[in-house]
């Protein structure tokens, strides 16, 4: 068991905020059994995705679609970015001493270089590859990709996190509608019931003087009233 | 740029020729229509209806009038004392009736099993009240929907109530009666009205069962050929209730105004019945009822139309009949009633027409208030009513 326990799991996936993922890297530094720990998370992961880079690899398959990529490229964004490290701004000395070199895959215990990359360096080496192949898949358990997501939005996003937050937004905009939709399509048919009126008498002797006075028949009154037992209601 | 700008004319101009052919035959077509309806009325027929309205208000007369209308349980008359003084008003008094023999009214058919009914409640009806019709002559509206939907002609003159009358007669366009109206030869006095169903029998009739022609003094009477008499002068009356309709007449926009509201109150109904008058019990108020008075010239339907529900237990003794889903309760008496309720509101269709005029009234009537999209319609706008802040 390493000296971070959970946090270098953590710091692996990516999903360390920025004080405590520098934290997290000072203590590697140091700790020669974490970082070898840290390693060892690394290849595993990198054997996982490698076993998902099949097709990509082979150049076989298209591409995912361009939406399915911006939102990869923004886990990568959000997750192993902050202020002044994003794409394309690591600095050299970020990498861990020992266990990420600078252009450099994760060297594996058998020397041969990992095809996969660290999210912190996939932009510094020179065979810079797909984000998709840099980057495991989003299978985590929901709860902490949304923590991590938020993290990352609360450190702040570049260009790609915007792009990559616009898909989600436009989900929310379909189910908000949906959901407006819904909601005052229910309340209306709710609303449109049957209203509890009060019950009332017609005034039957007063509707058959006001219907023989606009005629122009004389003003009877219809025996209706005389012989029902019908309580007729006063004049309005 | 000059060819699209000559393309653009000459559509434009294809375009505007179009829409004033289509409105000249729509024109020439309803202006027809109308045409043939109306050069079909005699001139001289219109006239005399027209003048009945004024001598209805200009000859001093007292005498019996009844109405009598005949349904599927025989022939009902109610009865009531008038007496009329020019510049004043008329006198209605509830009079016992004769029993027995129903009154003189020429009629082709005659159902058995009569029964004589008795008015109640002595009222007054001044000169000056805006409203006429029936006996009393027609208003420009009226008159204006006879000679839409029918063609007025002059029938042979006839005697009735001991009267030498004119004979006016509403004929439909396949030539059938639908109408015949009484005039007094001397006076212009309606004397009798007549409503004919589509298989010739009289429905409803409307008229004098006695009248006296009076002085204008209220003195010696005046005596015409075949008149009878009913005694030397005029009898004192007691106070009586001025019988007004509700004063509050509604225009166009305030009906509208109702409709946006939910209140259902069509324009027209089968049988070529338009609404000529709306009124209100009380201004303004949501618990006040609406009087809708539909016409064709000839037949009366009115429909009241006020918020609520109905106890249903209350109407024993009515029929209980289901029409478009809808239970409604309906009475045959003097007049024809039906009750039903719907969408919050109580409607009530008080009518003289025959039966089938009323059946077809009641499944007009938009009901709203069952169906899917109209409760969900309903609902809208309430929502919308609640959330308006000026409504």
């Amino acid at each position: 068991m390493s000296c971070l326990g959970e946090r270098l799991t953590a710091l692996v996936d990516g999903e360390l905020g920025h004080e405590e993922r520098d934290r997290a890297l000072a203590h590697l530094a140091r700790c020669e059994r974490c970082r070898t720990e840290a390693d060892a998370l690394r290849r595993l992961k990198g054997r996982l995705r490698g076993l998902a880079d099949l097709p990509l690899i082979d150049g076989d398959e298209p591409l995912p679609s361009g939406d399915l990529m911006s939102r990869l490229r923004a886990m990568g964004a959000g997750t192993g970015t902050g202020p002044g490290t994003g794409p394309g701004e690591g600095a050299p000395g970020e990498g861990v001493p020992g266990v990420n070199a600078p252009g450099e895959g994760v060297v594996p215990p058998t020397g041969r270089p990992s095809p996969v990359r660290s999210p912190l360096l996939r932009h510094g080496g020179p065979r810079e590859r797909s984000p998709l192949a840099s980057r495991p898949r989003d299978n985590r358990p929901a709860g902490r990709a949304a923590v991590s997501r938020s993290a990352g939005r609360g450190a702040g996003l570049g260009a790609g996190g915007v792009l990559a937050h616009r898909a989600p937004r436009r989900r929310y905009l379909a189910v908000g509608a949906a959901t407006l939709f819904l909601g005052l399509g229910t309340a209306s048919y709710v609303a449109g019931g049957e209203r509890e009126a009060p019950t009332v008498t017609p005034a039957f002797d007063r509707f058959a003087v006001e219907h023989a006075l606009t005629s122009g028949d004389v003003p009877l009154t219809d025996p209706v009233n005389e012989d029902i037992p019908v309580q007729v209601s006063p004049e309005p | 740029m000059t060819f699209g700008t000559a393309h653009g004319g000459r559509r434009g101009a294809l375009v505007a020729g179009g829409i004033v052919g289509s409105l000249a035959l729509a024109a020439a077509l309803a202006g027809d229509a109308c045409a043939s309806r109306r050069l079909r009325s005699d001139p001289e027929a219109l006239r005399l209806l027209q003048a009945a309205a004024e001598a209805a208000r200009q000859v001093p007369y007292e005498g019996m009038q009844f109405l009598t209308t005949w349904g599927g349980d025989g022939a009902k008359t109610s009865l009531v004392k008038v007496a009329h003084t020019p510049g004043e008003g008329t006198h209605f008094t509830p009079e016992a009736p004769s029993r027995g023999a129903p009154p003189p009214v020429p009629r082709t058919a005659t159902p058995p099993g009569t029964a004589t009914i008795m008015a109640a409640g002595r009222t007054f009806h001044p000169d000056a009240s805006a409203i006429r019709g029936a006996l009393t002559g027609f208003t420009m509206e009226m008159l204006a929907l006879l000679t839409r939907n029918y063609s007025v002609v002059r029938a042979a003159d006839a005697d009735v109530c001991g009267r030498r009358a004119r004979v006016i007669e509403a004929r439909r366009p396949d030539g059938t009666a639908a109408g015949r109206f009484w005039l007094d030869t001397e006076t212009g006095l309606m004397l009798h009205r007549e409503l004919i169903d589509d298989a010739g029998q009289a429905v409803a009739v409307t008229g004098f069962r006695e009248v006296r022609i009076t002085s204008p003094g209220g003195g010696e009477p005046i005596h015409l050929r075949g008149g009878r008499s009913m005694g030397e002068s005029t009898p004192e009356l007691p106070s009586a209730s001025a019988a007004l309709p509700w004063q509050d007449q509604l225009a166009a926009d305030e009906i509208s105004a109702l409709r946006d509201r939910g209140w259902r109150m069509p324009q027209e109904l089968p049988g070529r019945l338009a609404l000529h008058d709306a009124r209100r019990s009380t201004p303004k108020a949501d618990d006040s009822t609406v009087h809708l008075s539909y016409s064709d010239g000839l037949a009366a339907v009115s429909v009241f139309v006020q918020r609520g529900g109905l106890d249903e237990r209350r109407f024993a003794g009515w029929q209980r009949t289901q029409s478009n889903g809808r239970t409604v309760f309906r009475r045959d008496s003097l007049q024809r009633w039906a009750v039903w309720s719907g969408d919050g509101y109580v409607y009530t269709v008080l009518t003289d027409a025959p039966a089938g005029t009323a059946d077809s009234v009641i499944k007009a009537f938009p009901d709203g208030g069952t169906r899917f999209w109209g409760r969900l319609g309903r609902g809208m706008r309430r929502l919308g009513s609640w959330a308006n802040p000026f409504g």
